[in-house]
């Protein structure tokens, strides 16, 4: 009974999911068409970003939460293949261009063009499209992608040249991490997404983790993921 | 990045949504798309594929009720109306589905989810056309079925780059494995899970165990794949089979029916459901399955006559006469030009009546059985013929019965597994004729047909050896050892003459027949790589 119940349950979560994603879609074409007209005046444009962004942003959550349901009841495996790592950042960057621009942050991507390894592409772009969305609310002028691969496995940070990540998320402590976090909002749903989807990529003993510090531009916040 | 054109292509949009659609018409304009065409469900994608070759096709995965995106790719694909230039990319909500479709035969190029931009768009479409015309060769030699040669060209293509070349080693593995060269592609596998346990390595372990006959080992392996990765479907299509192959119908029929919650609209899924629903006697599920099988294909090259009159006998067994009956109505309409589905139609609606107790009706049905049988103008096929053979003898009609054998065997003159049906048929019907006799001769008829024409090729008497095997083969066309020296003919009749459409056509539909046949593979490789060379011809 509960298989059948499930089973009800997914095809309406898959067929709102998909009514959903074309409302997002059309909110933020929509945004995009409009903002190409030339007569409109700065305080109309800049709501249309606006408008922009919330969609991009409600975007972020909507995955991750789906992401963290499809998890949870183990229906989401991880989709293990070896991607080209700039490719990767470069989308991240495109997905994220109107936000950059309204905020007018310079975006860097440091990485070697020909670098590929493997990894689960949508969840980590997911990731890495929540963490340039946050860092976008606190950076000063710029934001830098970095990705390396080595012996113990890739690591894509996100470094930014704003205040920092403030003192309690720093010395957060793993059990008491959930809670403490989700009260500042979207910030503690992203982590507690990165913290999932990067522990879920393995290899032999190895764990993916992520990593927070204020060593970003001027010592700025650097958001790490390590990939095995 | 405004530099990047796509001036002169022909692009096609799919999508149930007006919005989205002119939200993709936008995104493409800036490229100077001018062709493009819409389409807002799959029955009309379907005519427009049909009738223009598109550059480029965006088609949403979710196209609410009627087809989705992955039937219209499966139904293009296998009418040939996409060519390999052709770009077509899976729009889709969810990232996940990737997982679920990523195991079928069918793949589109790329798979984009919503929301993406422009850019996004641009970047896609662009690493696909610069793969597609990096690779071009490679896939001439697949489309040329010229495995031997494709597995070079992944090998040269891969020691050009540098890099991971995931797919390239999944494509050389998945062909090696086709030329039966298992421990090559053992050692990719291994060497591949060395360094990371991709599932698609595991899976293709998995199946070269099944191919050996080393099932135990495959189910192990099959089920710790699922075990993990849940939603791995061709995982669950693997291990259905090996649990068949194992004698485990029952739980074969558990694994089909969990890859069908993950990916409901495969019309052969749900066939394969339904074949081991009937070997398990559940006519309840069959009768489920056919159903299904039936509203997916409507309207598309799957459709197939068979899931009609399997449906009308699971629905005899179910207690349902009256729609039994209706299944078969719906044949005499939608295949009105089938002789052989009309033979099977009729046949299936005797055994209806039969079981409805209506005895005279059920026989008056089996002599228009064999009346259409006598004017049908093609031979029938294997299963069908089989099925005839049985009845005929169950009703007192030997002389009909015989001729659909003698048909049959030389059909198969060399298929010692429809040559076995034909005697099991014999001895279930309590017939007191022998047909070991009969089969024998038809063989040596075939056989001496088959040499007299070998001889002739001998000789260099090209055109009477065509002569000699066409006669044949329009009485057996499906005969394995006619069909590869008929093929045989007519490349030598064009090494003499030169290229010829006529006979091309001629030689791809004897290749065709046999390319299957694994006792005729060296013959067929040489002879379909001698084929492509004519066709490539200018």
């Amino acid at each position: 009974m509960t298989d059948k119940k499930n089973i009800t349950f997914n095809t309406i979560m898959a067929s709102s999911v998909h009514d959903m994603k074309n409302s997002l879609s059309i909110i933020i074409d929509t945004a995009e068409t409009l903002a190409k007209d030339d007569s409109l005046s700065k305080t109309q444009h800049q709501s249309l970003d606006l408008l922009h962004i919330e969609g991009e942003r409600l975007n972020n959550t909507f995955i991750q939460l789906l992401a963290l349901y499809r998890i949870e009841n183990k229906q989401y495996s991880l989709n293990i293949d070896s991607h080209n790592v700039y490719d990767c950042l470069e989308e991240a960057m495109f997905e994220n261009e109107t936000l950059l621009a309204h905020h007018n942050i310079e975006l860097e991507i440091k990485c070697d063009e020909e670098q590929e390894w493997f990894f689960d592409k949508a969840l980590t772009l997911g990731i890495i499209n929540t963490i340039i969305n946050n860092a976008l609310r606190h950076t000063n002028s710029k934001i830098v992608l970095t990705a390396n691969t080595g012996a113990s496995g890739m690591v894509i940070s996100i470094l930014d040249d704003g205040p920092g990540y403030p003192d309690q998320i720093l010395n957060r402590d793993d059990d008491e991490q959930s809670e403490l976090s989700f009260n500042s909002g979207n910030t503690g749903l992203g982590l507690h997404f990165a913290k999932v989807v990067a522990e879920m990529h393995n290899k032999g003993e190895q764990r993916g983790h992520i990593e927070l510090s204020n060593n970003g531009i001027n010592d700025g916040g650097k958001f790490s993921i390590h990939l095995p | 990045m405004a530099l990047w054109s796509l001036k002169g292509k022909k692009v096609l949009i799919i999508d149930d949504f007006a919005e989205m659609r002119s939200s993709l018409r936008n995104m493409l304009t800036p490229f100077d798309v001018t062709d493009i065409s819409m389409a807002n469900n799959g029955d009309d994608a379907i005519d427009l594929i049909s009738q223009h070759i598109f550059d480029i096709i965006l088609c949403d995965y979710n196209l609410g009720e009627g087809k989705d995106g992955q039937q219209i790719l499966e139904e293009a694909k296998l009418r040939g109306q996409l060519p390999y230039s052709t770009v077509f990319l899976m729009v889709t909500a969810e990232s996940t589905t990737f997982m679920v479709m990523g195991a079928l035969e069918h793949q589109p190029d790329d798979y984009l989810t919503k929301p993406f931009n422009a850019n996004i768009l641009q970047k896609r479409l662009k690493k696909v056309l610069d793969k597609k015309s990096n690779l071009k060769e490679l896939s001439l030699a697949l489309h040329e079925d010229n495995k031997s040669l494709a597995i070079e060209l992944c090998d040269r293509e891969m020691s050009l780059k540098p890099g991971h070349h995931n797919e390239l080693l999944k494509l050389k593995t998945e062909l090696l494995i086709d030329e039966q060269r298992f421990d090559e592609a053992k050692e990719i596998c291994d060497s591949v899970i060395a360094e990371r346990n991709l599932p698609w390595a595991r899976l293709n372990i998995a199946k070269i165990h099944y191919f050996r006959e080393e099932f135990e080992t495959a189910k192990q392996l099959l089920e710790e794949i699922i075990n993990e990765i849940e939603n791995y479907v061709s995982a669950h299509d693997w291990l259905a089979q090996t649990l068949i192959k194992l004698g485990y119908p029952v739980e074969a029929q558990e694994t089909i029916e969990s890859a069908i919650e993950q990916s409901p609209k495969s019309v052969q899924r749900q066939r394969m459901l339904a074949e081991t629903a009937e070997t398990n006697q559940d006519f309840v599920t069959a009768e489920k399955a056919r159903r299904h099988a039936i509203r997916t294909a409507k309207n598309s090259i799957l459709s197939d006559p068979n899931d009609y009159t399997k449906l009308s006998d699971a629905l005899i067994v179910n207690k349902k006469p009256k729609e039994a009956l209706k299944a078969i109505e719906l044949v005499k309409h939608e295949f009105k030009e089938d002789e052989q589905a009309q033979i099977a139609a009729t046949l299936s609606k005797s055994r209806v009546f039969k079981a409805m107790g209506r005895e005279k009706q059920s026989l008056e049905l089996i002599d228009e059985v064999s009346e259409l049988v006598e004017k049908s103008s093609v031979p029938i096929k294997n299963n069908l013929a089989l099925e005839l053979t049985e009845t005929f003898l169950a009703n007192d009609k030997a002389d009909a019965a015989q001729s659909i054998v003698e048909d049959l065997v030389s059909n198969n003159h060399d298929n010692q597994e429809v040559l076995d049906k034909v005697s099991q048929a014999y001895s279930k019907s309590g017939s007191d004729q022998d047909p070991s006799a009969m089969v024998d001769s038809v063989r040596k008829e075939i056989r001496a047909i088959n040499n007299e024409g070998v001889k002739l090729l001998e000789a260099g008497n090209i055109d009477e050896a065509i002569n000699l095997f066409d006669q044949a083969l329009t009485k057996t066309p499906d005969n394995q050892a006619l069909n590869i020296n008929s093929a045989q003919a007519y490349i030598m009749k064009m090494k003499s003459s030169g290229k010829n459409e006529f006979l091309l056509k001629k030689a791809r539909n004897c290749l065709e027949k046999t390319a299957d046949n694994k006792d005729l593979q060296q013959r067929y490789k040489a002879l379909n790589a001698a084929y492509w060379k004519f066709a490539n011809k200018k």
